[in-house]
């Protein structure tokens, strides 16, 4: 039993920190426009669907086409910010429509992919080891996946961090986050710190798609709602505000997941995190929506 | 002169409802139903969004429920269909006032984040709950509308959504010009000073969460004796993410935005619908409405309503005088909102 | 049994005591002031009574009711209707039906009336535009009714959230700087409709920061300093309160 705790809690953690990852994407995107993005998840799929041409169809190594996807989909977040949210703010557009463009654009985006890719989920194993193959600490089963994950986790983390503190480029995103209007004085370029809130918010998102893969496979499940509510309830734990707090909620909202399945029940394992995200949601305390 | 300018409009409505009559096809005939079914649930938004300012993207777990509720009711329990509706609608109506509680201490994107989990909720019910509602299986054999013994035709299920949908919209339009429209809109102005104005705020949300959640039910009602089968997945979220679309693409803070959003959203995807074009014609027509709301955030209705009373005004009738009742405030107000001035047309 | 009475109330924000332990009373049929440095807790209060935040510890007493933990709407419906230090009007209605939505409460027709359109709903939809149309005539809108707020300069946007107060026909009128940013003419303006005000009885609570308006204007004045009751009295005995003096000097221009 407790060998199946353990094992639970890895596999539960793993998962969790690629909600928790989608989440930090949804704050990176909140700090600075103070918007919702409801195609943010539509980045996690065409995160995947791109690595998956990068490798399968044009054989680069998987490395690269990680670094390539994730990339492609920062591109497709300019074009976001370019041809939905300016033209949204030049209409002074109030956050329903900007909720609803967005939700528009990931209808669009799903469909999109079908015509490209097809609708059937593209088999992508092996991609992290075989799961036949996993590793056996006396009776506990891990899953090469979850060791992935955590690394490519810490080394994001870590990156991230340099990232903010560290360069120039970082600290004034995060001065920009806080406060715009001192930002602008301050003589920091908002619109282009908006761009690149862009970029990070949909490329963030896009690996999490990608580590996603073996779990879903390269699937239109990766674009779903359901992914992408779970992303905005980590974002929610979090605070909206602090992105190492989103992957904290996505740990606790895999644990929560694993262990429902678990001792409950699979077939109602969402019922009960969407329970779970609206009592949490209105015993919340109050911060500024 | 007054008069005259109702004449158009009225035109309109009377030339649509003649379309059945001359328009034979009946996938047409069905496609319009669906389209008036549609404009139900977007009114009902249209009152919950655009007037009170509560943002729903859960809005297809009502239809859903209306709609596997009267399946159940006349299939299993042997109601007649009508009363079947009515309690769909009504068993939405309760329901809603349940999802209005967490609107009490949440607003804005939080509220839609509460509706969408509550919307998947409904709809993983759906899914699972074999023994009510055979899952993905689908649930058959749902009786037609009968008028008499005569199962009622696809057109004349026509005339009898229409004459729904016209009393919701009737029910709209009185409450938004009566005290307690007034409370709603500046409910979603500015909710404290509403509140400090001597309005029970929480009453009213409740008020509008169980009508909107009426409408939905009402209309999911008509859809399961309009198709006769149900499966799961006409109540996905994106269907939701879909209901509210066409309350804003018809205009959310328009009494008509949501007919007209209703129709136009129903419509586009049956325009593109072309011959080899079928795997196209979902990214065109969410394409199309991405850019209406790109384009045209206050909605279609307002802005024909701006056309309109410009041209009136040009050919010397009436024009956008104070006297023309709740529309010309209302039309006022959406543009308020959104600051577009320029489309004031004074 | 006095009129409106705050009972050692207090307020925390996180570590700042906003209001501490603060008790006066309001007699009815006269013009308090309420004055004191900026950020020493007069919105506070007035954020306290109104019920639009939730005390800390203390009560308020209105005619001898404890309205402490009632709904900001019930307390206005009892009597005590309020001002925004920021004007807060609907910015999607027209001035006119600003002012009616506070009507609200005056309804005897209810929902079936509204769906069925029934006279006696349209006799009280008349009675209540009169009405509303009456009050932006008392405070110098008569001929506004049907403009966007956004539209109307500033001095009327103040004047329209009290006609939007009155409406509500209160025993107890809270304003928080209502003369805060005007020019001449319409400081003169609301000036004026205070004096009105309080020539038909009403009681009024008043924040203010220009001491030429609290003397015109008050009968009674309660100082704060961070958060406490500094001193009270008469305009004239406050004036030359040394306490008062030395909380204000530097400070503000009195
Ligand atoms: N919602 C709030 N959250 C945190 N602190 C607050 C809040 N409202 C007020 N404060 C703090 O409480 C203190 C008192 O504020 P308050 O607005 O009551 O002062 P005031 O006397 O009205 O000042 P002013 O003359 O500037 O209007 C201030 O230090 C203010 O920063
Ligand atoms: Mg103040």
């Amino acid at each position: 039993m407790l060998s199946l705790v353990i094992q639970n809690a890895v596999a539960g953690s793993a998962i969790g920190l690629l909600y928790g990852l989608i989440g930090l994407g949804v704050v990176l995107f909140f700090q600075t426009t103070n918007l919702m993005n409801f195609a943010h998840i539509s980045s996690a799929m065409l995160g995947a669907y791109l690595c998956y041409t990068y490798t399968v169809m044009w054989k680069l190594p998987f490395a690269l086409a990680i670094v390539m996807a994730v990339m492609s989909v920062a591109l497709y977040g300019l074009l976001l910010k370019r041809f939905v949210y300016a033209p949204l703010a030049k209409r002074k557009g109030g956050r329903l429509e900007f909720i609803i463009a967005t939700l528009m654009l990931s209808v669009f985006l799903l469909n999109a992919v079908i015509v490209v890719w097809g609708g059937v989920p593209l088999p992508f194993q092996g991609l992290f080891g075989s799961d036949r193959f996993p590793i056996f600490l006396g009776n506990v089963v891990i899953q090469y996946h979850s060791l992935f994950v955590l690394a490519y986790i810490t080394v994001f983390v870590i990156a991230l961090q340099y990232f903010f503190t560290r360069t120039m480029t970082g600290k004034s995103l995060r001065a920009v986050a806080q406060n715009p209007r001192a930002a602008r004085l301050m003589g920091i370029n908002v619109d282009r710190m908006l761009n690149l809130s862009f970029m990070l918010s949909t490329g963030v998102t896009a690996l999490a798609g990608i580590l996603l893969i073996p779990v879903y496979f390269v699937s239109l499940d990766l674009g779903s709602g359901i992914i992408g509510v779970k992303g905005f309830a980590c974002a929610v734990m979090g605070g909206m505000k602090r992105p190492y707090q989103a992957l904290l909620g996505g740990v606790l909202i895999g644990l929560a997941e694993n262990f429902v399945v678990l001792f409950v029940s699979s077939t109602y394992r969402d019922v009960i995190t969407f329970l779970f995200l609206i009592i949490f949601l209105v015993l919340r305390k109050q911060a500024e929506a | 002169m007054e008069r005259f300018k109702k004449v158009i409009p009225l035109l309109a409505v009377a030339l649509f409802l003649v379309i059945p009559l001359v328009d034979d096809n009946q996938y047409h005939v069905y496609m319009l139903n669906r389209a008036l079914i549609n404009c139900m649930v977007a009114t009902g938004l249209v009152a919950l969004t655009g007037f009170a300012g509560q943002m729903s993207l859960g809005h297809a777990a009502f239809y859903g429920i209306g709609a596997y509720a009267t399946a159940l009711l006349t299939v299993r329990v042997g109601f007649p269909v009508w009363l079947g509706i009515i309690s769909a609608g009504a068993i939405c109506l309760l329901v809603g006032m349940v999802l209005s509680l967490p609107s009490f201490k949440v607003s804005g994107f939080y509220l839609s984040l509460v509706t969408i989990s509550f919307g998947n909720i409904v709809w993983m019910l759906i899914v699972n709950w074999h023994s009510l509602t055979r899952g993905p299986l689908g649930f058959p054999g749902i009786p037609s509308i009968t008028l008499g013994t005569q199962p009622l035709s696809r057109v004349g299920f026509f005339y009898v959504s229409a004459v729904v949908l016209g009393l919701m919209t009737l029910a709209l339009y009185r409450l938004s010009r009566s005290y307690i429209g007034r409370g709603m809109k500046a409910m979603s102005d500015d909710e404290q000073a509403t509140e400090t104005a001597g309005i029970d705020t929480k009453r009213m949300k409740v008020l509008v969460f169980s009508l909107s959640a009426l409408y939905g039910g009402i209309a999911g009602g008509l859809y399961a004796h309009l198709s006769n089968f149900l499966s799961p997945e006409s109540f996905v979220f994106s269907e939701s993410a879909n209901f509210v679309a066409m309350a804003v693409v018809g205009g959310l803070r328009s009494i008509y935005g949501g007919v007209v959003g209703g129709l136009v959203v129903t419509i586009i995807p049956e325009l593109l619908r072309v011959k080899g074009w079928e795997i196209y014609y979902l990214m065109g027509s969410s394409l199309a409405i991405l850019l209406l709301v790109i384009m045209l955030p206050s909605g279609i209705a307002p802005a024909v309503q701006n056309v309109y009373n410009r041209l009136g005004a040009r050919l010397g009738i009436g024009g956008s005088g104070s006297g023309s009742n709740g529309n010309g405030s209302g039309n006022g107000s959406a543009a308020a909102v959104r600051g577009d001035s320029k489309s004031g047309g004074r | 049994m006095s009129f409106l009475k705050l009972n050692n109330l207090t307020r925390r924000f996180g570590g700042l005591v906003a209001v501490n332990d603060l008790s006066f009373e309001i007699a009815e049929g006269k013009v308090t002031g309420l004055i004191g440095p900026n950020g020493s807790g007069k919105s506070t209060t007035i954020n306290l009574i109104s019920g639009v935040l939730p005390v800390t510890s203390g009560s308020v007493e209105f005619m001898g009711h404890r309205i402490t933990g009632k709904s900001p709407h019930a307390i206005s419906r009892m009597g005590i209707a309020r001002t925004y230090q920021q004007i807060r009007v609907f910015e999607s209605l027209t001035a006119l039906e600003n002012v009616q939505v506070a009507r609200a409460g005056m309804y005897r027709s209810g929902l079936a009336d509204v769906l069925l359109n029934t006279g006696k709903l349209k006799r009280e939809e008349s009675r209540e535009r009169d009405k509303a149309r009456e009050l932006l005539e008392l405070v110098g809108l008569g001929k506004k009714g049907d403009e966007m707020p956004r539209n109307l300069p500033y001095g009327f946007r103040r004047c329209l959230e009290i006609a939007r107060a009155l409406a509500l026909e209160p025993k107890l009128l809270l304003l928080d700087e209502p003369a805060a940013g005007m020019n001449r003419d319409e400081f003169m303006a609301v000036t004026d409709l205070i004096l009105r005000l309080r020539k038909t009885g009403l009681s009024v609570l008043l924040v203010e920061h220009t001491m030429e308006f609290v003397e015109t204007c008050v009968d009674h004045v309660v100082v704060l300093n961070f958060g406490q009751k500094l001193a009270e009295g008469t305009f004239h005995q406050i004036e030359q309160d040394p306490r008062v003096i030395e909380a204000y000097l530097g400070k503000e221009e009195l």
